[in-house]
């Protein structure tokens, strides 16, 4: 059977995106951003809601309100004495009601898990463009992002602006999280950066090894987990099938990878 | 006349490179949560000199080193001289054990950032001697091996100015001799000059050519052989020293 110009897109297009996905998650992960994650990803919902209400593009909601909340966690993160664990659970449980209760109801479960509509030439292009973009500009922070990782103030110390840094992560981590909800929905976009980063962590013994792996990991779900899709039929979302198949590369890797 | 002409420019010379202090200190000082910590510091320090920032626990010491450094807000004035490369090596810092990190990518990441040739890693772990364990996890070094790397990762950029926080407090007896040698070293081989927070007054004496004592908010400057003595050490701290005193000949 001969492809569809929109499924040859619908692929293309995430596994760009689950590239994005292995190499900022495994920069998040060891920021110990695994709950933000999910954060970020749930702040999609009321912009998806919201767009779809007035017609708009769901991209374009999901951008504007994944941007305030990237914004909103940078400057918890910047302030000391903060319960930043607090604030993201009330984000957290906000974003998803708010989600919930303005997103059209026949739209919810597509925006929850994934696929809105089929992909456009224009789609691909744009998703292609920011998980080009996204690589790119992390593979020139990484030598800083490391510095930081292991001790911030030696970051600053030896000339890194740690306070700059962070935000353009969070910003790439967001971009990320936009490129990824397109295919996942906003539930589960943030499964694809951490799932597969604490699966290449597993296997690791260098940060070079770790982006490789996390990035594998991450391409290897998307493809399992459409192929699955695609055999199962319709009906089904590809979105929990993807995560799904991260799950169970992490499961084999942590019983069988080395210590 | 040519005498008092020469005589005068002389004067007027602007002082050479050597003969200006590589830090100067006008007036500094550092509150925390308006508490104030340090209260009107004064003081410089020539080339190739050794500095030991000594006192009681909570008198700042750190904080003044970080301060040095540009990490911690301060009034006043702290001056380098144009031009001069800082290195540090943190107090109490510990890899996590499941970080993907080995040595030589954590050294390599400095050497990027600040612009320095890839041959840079090398040639300072050689110095140092930790060349044999730069493919290692950081997790999974000792304590001792963990410290020869924060050495070498400050020695990178090849600083004029090493500014270590204790150096010695996590370490047994065999790497804390090792670990002065080589500041001792880096003073003789490469010019370095550094500045050390410690307790431990036997060390002090030993490493260092001047100690600025902080006190109650005062900060006490002078030569190691002027200020170690017990008179000047019980007046600073206003009650017998509390500190490792083993070494010297008489404790306060």
């Amino acid at each position: 059977m001969k492809a569809e110009p929109s499924q040859i897109y619908e692929f293309s297009a995430a596994l760009a995106a689950a590239m994005a996905a292995g190499l900022v998650g495994s920069f998040a992960l060891l920021k110990r951003m695994t709950l933000a994650a999910d954060v970020v990803s749930h702040l999609a919902l009321p912009g998806i809601g919201i767009a779809l209400v007035f017609r708009l593009n769901p991209a374009l909601g999901a951008a504007a309100t994944l941007l305030v909340g990237t914004l909103v966690i940078w400057g918890l993160e910047k302030r000391t004495g903060i319960a930043t664990e607090a604030v993201i659970g009330v984000v957290f449980a906000a974003s998803l009601a708010a989600g919930a209760l303005v997103t059209p109801k026949a739209e919810l479960e597509e925006a929850l898990f994934g696929q809105l509509q089929p992909l456009t030439r224009m789609d691909f292009f744009i998703a292609c463009g920011a998980a080009c973009l996204i690589m790119g500009m992390l593979l020139m922070r990484r030598e800083r992002l490391i510095l930081v990782l292991f001790s911030p103030e030696l970051a600053a110390a030896s000339g890194v602006k740690v306070d700059r840094l962070n935000l353009e992560f969070l910003l790439l981590f967001s971009l990320t999280i936009l490129v990824c909800v397109k295919f996942l929905g906003a539930l589960l976009a943030g499964a694809l950066l951490m799932i597969p980063a604490a699966t290449g962590q597993k296997l690791a013994s260098g940060s070079k090894d770790f982006l490789l792996h996390s990035v594998f990991a991450s391409v290897l779900a998307v493809i399992a987990g459409l192929f699955i899709t695609s055999r199962i039929g319709a009906g089904v979302s590809a979105g929990p099938v993807i995560v799904l198949m991260a799950t169970a590369i992490f499961l084999v890797v942590s019983f069988f990878g080395k210590e | 006349m040519p005498e008092q002409n020469l005589h005068r420019s002389d004067l007027q010379k602007p002082p050479t490179q050597d003969d200006r202090p590589l830090l100067t200190v006008l007036g500094m000082s550092i509150s925390i949560a308006g508490r104030t910590i340090i209260h009107d510091a004064n003081f410089s320090l020539m080339r190739k000199t050794s500095l030991a920032l000594i006192g009681p626990n909570g008198s700042g010491k750190t904080l003044l080193l970080k301060a040095m450094l540009g990490l911690q807000p301060y009034t006043g004035v702290i001056g380098w001289r144009p031009g001069t490369r800082l290195g540090y090596v943190p107090q109490h810092l510990s890899a996590d054990p499941h970080l993907p990190l080995r040595a030589r990518e954590l050294l390599e990441a400095k050497a990027i950032v600040q612009n320095q040739p890839a041959s840079a890693v090398k040639a300072v772990a050689t110095w140092v001697g930790c060349s044999d364990i730069l493919e290692h996890r950081l997790g999974a070094l000792s304590g001792g091996q963990f410290q020869l790397v924060l050495i070498a990762f400050a020695l990178i950029g090849n600083p004029d100015v090493l500014l270590v926080d204790e150096p010695t407090t996590s370490l047994d007896q065999h790497a804390e001799q090792q670990f002065l040698e080589l500041l001792k070293r880096a003073q003789m081989e490469r010019g370095t000059t550094v500045i050390l927070v410690s307790h431990d007054l036997t060390l002090v004496r030993g490493f260092a050519s001047h100690v600025l004592c902080l006190s109650a908010g005062r900060a006490f400057f002078g030569r190691a052989a002027q200020m170690l003595v017990p008179d000047i050490l019980q007046e600073i701290y206003r009650r017998p020293v509390e500190f490792h005193l083993h070494g010297l000949e008489q404790s306060a």
